[in-house]
């Protein structure tokens, strides 16, 4: 009876005590990071705030795309799928249960935010670092997960956000007012500066090609106090703005001053940060210059003609040098334009401004500090601003008129603006905007509501198809957050 | 042979084998005629004693137990008879009623068919007489699979099965179906049967080939990669060699395979050699393949209603009147298929079986450059090695190429169906002088037809598996016998996946990089390893009998998929370094599993009563904690009425209760860091969204079934009814968390599903008269399931959002719900949600039928499945580019689009079909023809046969069979511009040599 002694013998090694366990074979555990932070590990994690910070920016779906259909900055026009306008223009309220039509401006950030604090928890164990590299850590985790509460509450607005959510997974963060959030972000930012100025000279980690100007923590300041502007101007605290513009990278440094010879206005090489993408393996692409992102035809309406207008132009070559460096003409194979009809929405333009697949996208640049500034100059009041108070200058209307003027003739090629003043000034301000910052994330959107220009009755954003269209405000807060918290 | 002891045992088995056996011979005869008939086999009930009947109709059973006994025998062609044979009587004659048309000669291979038929799985190593069985299970033989060519074995089986609801995902060449036994049982995990072949558990994995990186169809509201139109793997077994299909539906049958059995268990049992003279049998198929079905369009009546709807750019090119067929342009194509298959089987006195087989097969696409081939070899060789060990080895090597199209969801306008709804059909696609026209109404200018001709979508396959097994009779007396199997095998595959989308597509420029080329290649290896003891006990007199058994198991699973996107073709040039940008991905998964088992059977009362009890235990690296065994229990009872009342030949009554398990899948244990992003090249590192649960383990099925088998009328009805409540907890869910912790999803345990059902099938000869016999199978079965508890909100499955009709996992409500919008709020904001649907049928029917006459054989198969949901995007596709066919219909797409704004009623439509499933007409040439020809032949067979020739349906899109999401558990029945579906006609030559 040999066979079944070996039987049993067998049958008792199968069964046996030894470990048949086989760990992760494709990803390090968050919890690896977490208990054995290696410096490379830690690196990779700050790094990788930036794959986290592009990751929802550059697709048909993404924030740029969205949002400028939202502020009829551009149009999606695409028989696959009919919600960029049957949703986004058409529809009475947002769908706040799809992942990708909103649902991505919030969990997107939310997951990079887990990111920032993870690292910022594994700092704390992670020997091999001195304290400088630490703190240079430090100061870019805290300057982008701002970046991030700003993306969650340009899209979200009064419907609030979750600030304190370094909490175990299962545990809820209370939700807090959009002033709150904003609170949040402008003190990260201040601890974000403190920080990088206790740095030492360089990063530990390797950052994108978008911060190829601010590579090392003190160049990086820079971009922390433009962000820092961009936030109080958001805020009404306009002094402070000024402030922060000082200490960024703008550009003149004074309204009418002269810029330094490297200074550029252009989107793209321009002065700036931005959200880097690449073609390598493993990079993320930019899948912005696709056919189906149109112009939406207010743009072009809107555009004024040229200071000086060549020859013989018809069309858009006579037109303001932003929107003909942004915008090109759709036409068939054989040349002959070919408007876009789609869902009863038309379009003959297609954006141009991310032509390749690695074009960068601007997180914040000169032209917009500029604008910022005579923002800050021009202080709007009441702010915000009512219908029956639509907002008057109370600032420093010269120096605002200076920049925007700057900015029409440097940038767009159009005359220095004419019959400017403290009531009308802002108005003027927000068009320069449009044209500056056009699909550059949802700038239009973003100041026609903070100024009260979104609907009503001195409502900037155009409606279509009145009968059947809206302008939504803000995206709602998903069903999954509204579901987990029921 | 040296160890005394061993000699020592041996003799006394033989020595107490002399003593108490006896030889029972004697002749099987026609009862009509008193002709004698071969190849009967005869069984003495309660033991393995068997033989087969000689050229002569002679049988030799030696090694009956002494005392009075029960002989059993049956062959093709002929009713089954049960003999007495008395305690003293050593000499029968059996006298077999003829069952068979006249003229037809019976293979010995269909005749084994029967035989086995009779027998069931019951235990990994252990069957047992269908009449003991005391759970139901379906056994389908060969030929039925075979009736209509097939392109899978999945697909072979449909409508053949009550309770299996088989489905196809669309009609993409190659195959890609569901099976789901008795409903789904489960949510986040497979919702797939575990496939047995040979007794080896093989691969039915489904593998993207990644074809979303042109489709972008992760890149909407979706991001499942499901999309791709998935094949499971099973498609790779040819069904031309399986002797027979078993399917165990539920728990109670299916413990014994533990924590990967909750779904059930398809056991496939491929056809072995008999000892005699070689027997060829060889196939010739001829086929053809026809879209079954046209969605059309709009036709425009005048160049101001066109540009209304396309722009003025409609202007150039409308023309009054003329329309063309965009669906049939594209897929039109009705190329020859051809399949051959030739098998030699048979054995030698040495002890040797063999059965060999090879089969070629070319089936062509409706749509250029799509179609499946396939080239298959089979090797299954036994062999007796002595009188106490039995060595099996089935091997099998396949290779297939499925070509498939680009189908189903899209962000890029670059699948077939995704650029249709969008353009009139005044534009002519079709080529001129060789060049196809750009398409001025997309605007990357897709012409489909110009993509289906330049494109590749390849899936090849090369797929190599041995079974093997051995018996050693350890322990044989006259009442009792010890036998251990070993068996184990391996079952390695290579999937490749090549896909080319050249440059000069008209599309290619508008992905910024022009050209893509995309190579996937999985690597996948199975291994099995089992060892069984089997204990069978039969006292004298026979009237009682036991079968214990025990085992263990080891079996792993190996999966390494490489995926390389090659983008900005140089020249066109397909190959991988010829592209300027090349991304690579890689997953890998491992699992190892050990389980063993203890069975017991035991059949008493005058074999009326039958009992079973079983306990499995599994562990899995899958599990939380890979160190934990999960214990399944199982028991049974049956007890058996014989004659109890007029008409009444035999009543069995049977009540079971079974637990299984279904394991979490590969890292669903894990937390990890996403790997696969980097920065400008620079390493990065962050959370993927997806929490995993460190304590994860498997769901548990609890299932009871209670049935009846009644035979009337000396079998001429044989009816089986099954009620049955399989209870699913601890279910492995994807719950979706706030997402401002950082995550959105996270897999737990937790919540229960319900599922209940009835099954009742009805076999019948409701004529017989002379040469003409009608026999009829009826299979009904329903199925209702129920969300008992959800420890979570009630969420959304991962469709394209209440716009359209979402699958929705609520407590209270059925698993495979469709929700909806269905109005506005009483707020005037949108909307409220409401059940639309549902995408499981409240019943399905099959309806088989034979009727033979002289030599003319007609078989024909109905498929009903009545009240399913389909959520028909294709249709919103149509309606929202103003170009459905009834658009301006009242009702029509202009009014459903309007509808759409505040409910999604206009897109959940009804998915109730009838199908004719398969029909064939088959022309036996007569024994005395054959003759005339010298015997050349044994067998010569003509047949015309067709599949899915036609669907009656209220649905309004391709086919009723659809899902976008291929094999995704829940997510069925989603219609997203999917691959036509075809009808397909077979002409075939059948010749055996014998």
């Amino acid at each position: 009876m040999k066979t079944p002694r070996i039987a049993v013998a067998l049958s008792g090694l199968f069964l046996a005590a030894c470990t048949f366990d086989v760990g992760n074979l494709n990803q390090p555990g968050l919890d690896q990071i977490l208990a054995n932070p290696t410096p490379a590990a830690v690196e990779a994690v700050a790094t990788g705030l930036l794959a986290g910070h592009r990751a929802d920016m550059a697709e048909r779906i993404g924030y740029v795309s969205e949002l400028g259909i939202l502020g009829r900055e551009s149009l999606v026009l695409a028989g696959s799928d009919d919600r960029f306008v049957t949703e986004m223009l058409n529809g009475i309220t947002l769908d706040p249960s799809t992942t990708n039509f909103g649902g991505n401006f919030w969990r997107v950030p939310y997951a990079n935010i887990r990111n920032a604090n993870l690292l910022l928890d594994a700092l704390f164990n992670t020997p091999g670092l001195v304290d400088q590299d630490k703190e240079a850590i430090r100061g870019f985790a805290k300057t982008m997960m701002a970046l991030d509460f700003l993306k969650i509450i340009n899209t979200h607005d009064v419907n609030g956000a979750a600030i304190d959510v370094d909490l175990p997974i299962g545990q809820l963060a209370p939700f807090v007012s959009k002033d709150q959030v904003f609170e949040r972000i402008a003190l990260l930012l201040d601890q974000a500066q403190g920080h990088l100025q206790a740095a030492g000279a360089a990063f530990p980690m390797p950052l994108s090609n978008g911060f190829t100007s601010f590579s090392t923590p003190a160049l990086f300041i820079q971009v922390n106090r433009a962000l820092a502007a961009r936030v109080a101007v958001y805020r009404g605290r306009f002094s402070e703005a000024l402030t922060a513009l000082s200490a960024s990278f703008i550009d003149p440094a004074t309204p009418g001053g002269t810029p330094s010879a490297s200074t550029s206005l252009a989107p793209w090489p321009g002065t700036g940060a931005f959200d880097s993408y690449g073609l390598g393996s493993g990079d993320t692409q930019n899948d912005l210059n696709t056919p189906d992102i149109l112009v939406h035809q207010s743009i072009i309406d809107g555009a004024e003609d040229l200071a000086t207008k060549p020859p013989g132009c018809t069309g858009l070559a006579c037109k303001d040098t932003r929107v003909q460096s942004k915008v090109t003409l759709v036409v068939d194979a054989n040349g002959i334009p070919a408007p876009v009809k789609l869902y009863g929405e038309t379009s003959g333009y297609n954006l141009t401004l991310y032509p390749k697949k690695d074009s960068p996208i601007p997180i914040i640049r000169n032209e917009e500090l500029i604008l910022l500034r005579a923002e800050a100059n021009c202080a709007p009041s009441p702010f915000p601003p009512t219908a029956s108070a639509p907002g008057t200058c109370t600032g420093n209307v010269a120096a605002a008129i200076l920049d925007i003027d700057y900015i029409r003739q440097n940038s767009g090629g159009v005359p220095a603006s004419a019959g400017l003043n403290s009531s009308n000034l802002l108005d003027e301000l927000l068009k320069q905007k449009r044209y500056s910052l056009l699909f550059e994330g949802g700038h239009r959107w973003i100041d026609a509501r903070r100024y009260g220009r979104a609907n009503g009755p001195v409502a900037t954003l155009p409606i279509d198809q009145p009968s059947i269209q809206h302008v939504q405000t803000a995206f709602p807060i998903p069903q999954s957050e509204v579901d987990a918290r029921k | 042979m040296n160890s005394p002891r061993v000699v020592c045992t041996l003799a006394l088995i033989s020595a107490g084998a002399m003593a108490q056996q006896r030889t029972v011979t004697g002749t099987v005869v026609d009862a009509t005629t008193g002709q004698p008939i071969p190849d009967t086999a005869v069984l003495v009930v309660g033991t393995d004693v068997a033989a087969s009947s000689a050229k002569d109709g002679t049988f030799t059973l030696s090694g009956a137990p002494s005392g009075p006994l029960t002989l059993h025998a049956i062959v093709e062609g002929f009713k089954t008879l049960d003999l007495a044979v008395g305690a003293d009587q050593n000499q029968v004659r059996i006298a077999l009623e003829p069952e068979l048309r006249e003229g037809v000669v019976p293979s010995p291979q269909s005749r084994r068919a029967k035989a086995e038929e009779e027998m069931v799985v019951t235990g990994r190593a252990s069957r047992t007489e269908r009449r003991n069985v005391a759970v139901s299970v379906a056994k389908v033989r060969g030929e039925e699979l075979s009736q209509v060519p097939a392109e899978t074995v999945d697909l072979a089986l449909q409508g053949k099965v009550a309770g299996a609801n088989i489905q196809r995902n669309d009609g993409a060449p190659g195959g890609g179906a569901q099976v789901r036994l008795r409903g789904v049982s489960s949510i986040n995990a497979t919702a797939e049967p575990l496939f047995i072949l040979d007794g080896m558990i093989v691969s039915n994995v489904a593998i993207p080939n990644n074809i979303s990186v042109v489709t972008l169809s992760r890149a909407g509201s979706n991001t499942s990669p499901n999309q791709d139109s998935l094949t499971n793997r099973i498609a790779d077994f040819n069904t031309e060699d399986i002797e027979s299909i078993e399917v165990l539906k539920g728990a109670a049958a299916a413990a014994i395979y533990g924590s990967k059995a909750s779904n059930g268990v398809v056991i496939l049992t491929t056809k072995k050699g008999q000892p005699g003279p070689p027997r060829v049998e060889f196939t010739q198929r001829f086929g053809e393949s026809f879209l079954a079905r046209k969605l059309g369009a709009r036709v425009f009546t005048s160049a101001d209603e066109a540009a209304g709807v396309f722009g003025d750019v409609a202007r150039t090119y409308f023309k009054p009147g003329v329309t063309y067929d965009h669906d049939g342009d594209l897929a039109g194509r009705h190329d020859l298929a051809v399949e051959s298959i030739l098998s030699v089987s048979g054995g030698g006195e040495s002890g040797l079986r063999y059965y060999v087989s090879g089969s070629v097969k070319n089936d062509p696409g409706i749509i250029q450059n799509t179609g499946y081939q396939k080239q298959a070899v089979r090797l299954n060789l036994g062999r007796d090695l002595g009188d106490l060990v039995t060595l099996n080895v089935n091997s099998y090597l396949i290779h297939s190429v499925a070509s498939r199209g680009i189908t189903n969801n899209d962000n890029s306008n670059t699948s077939f169906y995704i650029v249709l709804p969008f353009l009139p059909n005044f534009y002519e696609l079709r080529p001129a002088n060789g060049v196809y026209p750009h398409d001025p109404f997309v605007s990357n200018d897709n012409n489909p037809l110009q993509t289906a001709a330049l494109m590749k979508n390849d899936e090849g396959v090369w797929r190599f598996l041995s079974a093997m097994d051995a018996t050693v009779k350890l322990m044989r007396t006259n009442t009792q016998q010890l036998n251990l199997v070993a068996n184990g095998g391996v079952d390695r595959f290579q999937q490749e996946n090549e896909l080319l989308f050249p440059p000069s597509l008209y599309w290619a420029p508008s992905f910024g990089l022009p050209g893509t080329s995309l190579f996937g290649t999985a690597n996948n290896i199975n291994y099995n390893l089992g060892l069984n003891l089997v204990h069978t006990w039969s006292p004298q007199g026979g009237d009682y009998f036991a079968t214990s058994s025990a085992g263990v198991q080891y079996e792993s699973r190996d999966l390494n998929l490489v995926r390389v996107v090659g983008r900005n073709l140089v020249g066109g040039q397909p190959n991988l370094d010829a592209a300027t940008t090349v991304s690579v991905g890689q997953q890998r998964e491992r699992v190892h599993d050990r389980g063993g088992y203890l069975q017991e059977e035991v059949v008493l009362l005058e074999r009326k009563l039958a009992l079973t009890a079983a306990l499995r235990g599994d562990s899995s690296s899958a599990n939380g904690n890979p160190d934990t065994f999960y214990i399944y229990p199982k028991a049974s009872a049956s007890y058996r009425f014989y004659a109890p009342a007029a008409s009444i030949d035999d009543l069995k009554v049977r009540l079971a209760y079974g637990e299984t398990g279904n394991q979490p899948l590969y890292g669903q244990r894990f937390t990890g860091l996403s790997v696969s992003t980097n920065v400008n090249g620079n390493p990065a590192l962050g959370v993927t969204g997806i929490a995993g649960d460190p304590n994860i383990k498997p769901e548990r099925a609890r299932e009871i079934e209670a049935g009846t088998d009644i035979s009337l009328l000396e079998g001429r009805a044989i009816i089986e009814l099954n009620l049955y409540q399989r209870t699913i907890s601890d279910m492995l869910l994807q719950r979706s968390i706030a997402p401002t912790s950082g995550f959105t999803t996270q897999f737990f345990n937790g919540g229960t599903l319900r599922n209940r059902g009835i099954e009742l099938m009805v076999e019948a000869t409701p004529v017989q008269f002379g040469s003409l016999r009608w026999q009829t199978t009826v299979g009904f079965a329903k199925n209702v399931s129920l969300i008992s508890s959800l420890p979570v909100p009630a969420y959304n499955y991962i469709d394209f959002g209440t716009v359209y009709g979402v699958h929705r996992i609520e407590q209270g409500q059925s698993a495979t719900q469709i929700v909806g919008n269905d109005g506005l709020k009483p707020d005037g904001t949108c909307c409220l949600i409401h059940k639309l649907g549902d995408s499981e049928p409240d019943f399905m029917v099959h309806f088989s039928n034979r009727v033979a006459f002289g030599n003319f054989t007609l078989f024909f198969l109905l498929d009903w499945q009545s009240g399913s949901s389909i959520v028909n995007i294709t249709r919103n596709l149509y309606d929202s580019g103003q170009n459905s066919p009834d658009q301006l219909k009242p009702g029509g797409g202009a009014d459903r689009l309007t509808a759409n704004i505040t409910s999604a009623r206009p897109y959940v439509e009804s998915g109730t079909f009838v199908k004719l499933r398969e029909i064939s007409l088959t022309y036996d040439v007569p024994a005395s023809a054959l003759r005339g020809l010298r015997n050349v032949a044994k067998k010569v067979r003509f047949k015309v046969s067709g599949r899915n020739l036609l669907t009656f349906t209220p649905y309004s899109g391709f086919d009723p069979e659809v899902s976008n999401f291929s094999n995704d558990p829940i997510d069925r029945n989603i219609d997203l511009a999917p691959f036509p579906p075809s009808r397909s006609f077979w002409t075939s030559i059948e010749l055996g040599f014998y």
